[in-house]
């Protein structure tokens, strides 16, 4: 299965303990990928605000946002695998 | 020559029952019509597409199969493949399916004669991710459903106004609220965003149903 990876949103913005995006609050960086799978009809999306640094490059912070995501991914994932299957009762097998 | 007018060729001199591989010509008048331009027409002497068919087209699948009509856009920039049809989603299921993006916007169907329109894509969301645009220069109704909790809020949208909750329980806001199903209008544009900061990760079911503004 090929998961497809797209950054849905990339931009700093500030917010406090609860997220919310508020005008005197910590500066993060908001980066939120979108997860798709072709054999899914669903979507997966999620957020990570990270700590700003001046040496980390675009390719880091998505790369360490997604690192933070990977587990909630395949949980994802193991949530959809499957939705649309046959239970053959005869078997005792997902078919 | 080209080989449409290599076709033509071969098929104008012929009057009457004609059959070759791939052709069995039983016609009593022209069906077929294929101009200098290469368009092609069906039923239709001077067709103004590269296909245009007078009257009716049928698409009838094979058994097992669906039938639907595929539209590649992906020549343009942003292009999308999408298909519409039956047996795209299910079969008895009329469906206008993005095939780019796997999302099936619109299925329609009928239960005792009643209409049934829906999506069937879900969208799963983090809590606390960051809000979601759900429509752009949007104004109307928006239903959003938690299917994971069985929750459904409609909402009506009016210009650069808070939406509306016409109808949900205390589980739906109509701002950016913690603890809540959040859908939330921007102030300075016609664009929804809607935000899952109900505790958990969801699965979000949401159609906009309305006018560009």
């Amino acid at each position: 299965m090929t998961v497809k990876i797209e950054v849905e949103r990339f931009l700093q913005e500030k917010i406090d303990a609860d997220k919310n995006v508020v005008s005197n609050g910590t500066l993060k960086q908001n980066v939120t990928l979108k997860f798709t799978d072709e054999n899914y009809s669903s979507s997966y999306i999620e957020t990570q605000w990270l700590t700003i640094d001046s040496s980390k490059s675009d390719d880091d912070y998505v790369k360490e946002a997604y690192e933070l995501m990977k587990d909630n991914v395949t949980t994802w994932q193991n949530s959809e695998k499957l939705i649309g299957k046959t239970f053959n009762p005869d078997t005792g097998k997902i078919e | 020559m080209s080989n449409a007018r290599r076709l033509a060729s071969l098929l104008a001199p012929t009057t009457g029952n004609f059959t070759s591989n791939g052709i069995d010509d039983n016609a009593d008048a022209t069906s077929i019509t294929i101009d200098s331009n290469e368009n092609v027409g069906i039923k239709q002497a001077s067709p103004s597409d590269p296909l245009h068919v007078k009257g009716f087209a049928q698409i009838e699948s094979n058994t097992g199969d669906g039938n639907y009509i595929r539209f590649d856009n992906t020549a343009n920039s942003g292009g999308k493949i999408w298909r519409t049809g039956l047996g795209v989603y299910s079969h008895p299921t009329f469906s206008i399916y993005n095939q780019t993006d796997n999302v099936f916007p619109c299925n329609i169907d009928t239960t005792n004669s009643a209409s049934v329109i829906r999506t069937f894509t879900s969208i799963n969301l983090a809590d606390d991710a960051s809000a979601l645009q759900i429509a752009e220069g949007f104004q109307g109704m928006v239903i959003v459903s938690n299917t994971s909790n069985g929750l459904t809020g409609i909402f009506r949208i009016e210009n650069q106004n808070v939406p509306q909750l016409i109808s949900g329980n205390s589980s739906w806001a109509t701002s950016d609220v913690n603890g809540k199903l959040c859908l939330i209008k921007s102030a300075s544009t016609n664009n929804v965003f809607f935000r899952n900061r109900f505790g958990a990760t969801y699965g979000f079911r949401i159609m906009s149903i309305g006018a560009y503004q």
